[in-house]
């Protein structure tokens, strides 16, 4: 680019060429400003309306680290992460996709009252873990309502209404 | 064609320092406040540990694994907020304008250096790569000043400074496994100068990049290829959605000026490359390979070997566009 707008014979035409371009470009800033995904506004909401006997599920589960991050720096009194399975801790180095089957639900059930689904926003999910299919596994068994952040959607489920 | 613009060494020092404040200052909103995204949080989670990242390099990510380092010293002074974490993307992207500038005025003159400085510090996909904490602005810093020190390489034909620059590319690869793309384009920009001892040594740098890499090598063939497994197959609407990122935004602008040089480059071959003489060609050959080499293989690769591609990860192939 710099080396074309050289090109112009009339330097102030250069000038105009090269602030021109840099305008046009402007455009486009205020969007790197923007988050990708607000993970503070996230936990914010769930501390803000949690009550005892509530759950988090991050799914997939290597959506746990940028939860953890903003829980260890801005709210250490976050409801506690579900664990999958029994005695297993969710880790991001488990890439095993686990299956929302009847089974796990029903071990969720009997520990926790109410469940924050917080799930991978449609946009930047692999195809397979979407909030669609995580609100899905859920929807047949117990009633959900879903919460708005700035800009991610987050389902709250009652899992103590109805048992599968 | 060289035109106008009389040399005054104050007025460039004002305008490269105006450039790096612009840079500076388009930098740092939001940083603060944005929340770190998925792939910043991973960064936070292998660099906050020396022990654990080691873990990491040695079973899982291997790429980005001098980022992580560097991360960790910097988490370790600075603390691990959002603030501290992007600010050493920052720094390394505004360090990035002032070598922009002396290629450009290495291979043209001084006001192609600050004109291709200025694009970079307002371009949008700059200040990107300089909000996330991620290493691309580290890999675009090495990979800039690599060429940097290539320049200087084939004017002093010193064995220091092509050392300095197999160093260089190699922490660029360390920084992010693209930037070995680099070379490639370094390799067109030396086999143009047609000289044998340049291309010699250049050869010789390969070689020891290579064998500054082999740790690299290792652990990423021992770990395999697993990770990448989530890539799609590009296509090429997604060159023209990079091409718009590159250009800002304005891919009208990407598309004229592509046309431009690509008139401008095959005049010279054609008509006027032996009035004008080598050193002309070869300065349009350096931008131009270095936008259009580092897509072309990344593409190629993605669609019959491998899918690798991603438009985020190509902001050190933009000082080729801006220049």
């Amino acid at each position: 680019m710099a080396m074309l707008f050289r090109q112009v014979a009339w330097p102030v035409g250069s000038l105009l060429l090269v602030s021109a371009v840099v305008v046009g470009q402007s455009f486009g800033i205020p969007a790197v400003y923007r988050p990708r995904s607000d993970w503070n506004a996230i936990v914010k909401h769930i501390v803000e309306n949690s009550q005892e006997g509530d759950g988090v599920l991050i799914w997939p589960n290597y959506h746990l680290v940028p939860y953890t991050y903003v829980v260890k720096r801005h709210y250490q009194n976050a409801p506690s992460v579900v664990t999958y399975k029994k005695g297993e801790k969710v880790l991001m180095w488990n890439d095993r996709w686990y299956r929302m089957d009847e089974k796990t639900l029903s071990r969720i059930a009997r520990k926790y009252n109410r469940i924050w689904l917080v799930s991978a926003p449609e946009k930047n999910a692999h195809p397979g873990h979407t909030l669609k299919k995580g609100v899905r596994a859920f929807q047949p068994h117990y009633p959900i309502t879903q919460h708005r952040t700035t800009i991610t959607k987050i389902h709250l489920i009652n899992v103590s209404k109805s048992p599968p | 064609m060289r035109i106008g613009f009389k040399k005054n060494k104050w007025a460039t020092l004002l305008g490269l320092l105006a450039v790096g404040i612009l840079g500076a200052v388009l930098s740092v909103p939001n940083i603060h406040h944005k929340s770190l995204w998925l792939d910043e949080a991973f960064s936070w989670e292998f660099s906050k540990d020396i022990a654990f990242l080691w873990h990491v390099i040695r079973s899982r990510e291997v790429n980005m694994a001098f980022y992580y380092l560097l991360l960790h010293f910097w988490m370790r002074l600075f603390g691990e907020s959002e603030l501290a974490m992007r600010s050493l993307s920052v720094l390394f992207a505004v360090c990035t304008l002032p070598s922009i500038y002396w290629i450009g005025r290495r291979i043209w003159d001084e006001p192609t250096g600050l004109i291709a400085a200025l694009l970079t510090a307002a371009n949008p996909y700059f200040l990107f790569a300089s909000q996330e904490a991620r290493g691309f602005a580290l890999a675009m810093f090495l990979a800039v000043n690599a060429t940097v020190v290539l320049l200087m390489a084939q004017q002093d034909n010193r064995a220091f400074l092509w050392i300095a620059y197999s160093v260089l590319t190699a922490l660029s690869v360390y920084a992010h496994y693209y930037s070995i793309l680099m070379l490639a384009v370094h390799g067109v920009y030396v086999m143009t100068g047609a000289k044998l001892t340049h291309i010699r040594l250049f050869f010789f740098s390969c070689v020891l990049i290579t064998f500054f890499l082999l740790p690299i090598i290792w652990l990423q063939y021992r770990i395999g290829l697993g990770q990448a497994d989530w890539f799609i197959k590009p296509t090429l609407r997604d060159i023209v959605s990079l091409s718009r990122v590159l250009a800002g935004g304005m891919l009208g602008v990407a598309a004229a000026s592509a046309c431009l040089s690509a008139a401008v480059m095959a005049a010279l071959i054609i008509n006027r490359g032996k009035r004008l003489g080598r050193p002309t060609f070869r300065a349009w050959v350096l931008p131009g390979a270095w936008i259009v080499l580092p897509v072309l293989v990344s593409f190629l690769f993605s669609v019959y070997i491998k899918p690798v591609w991603s438009t985020r990860y190509f902001p050190f192939a933009l000082p080729g566009y801006t220049l």
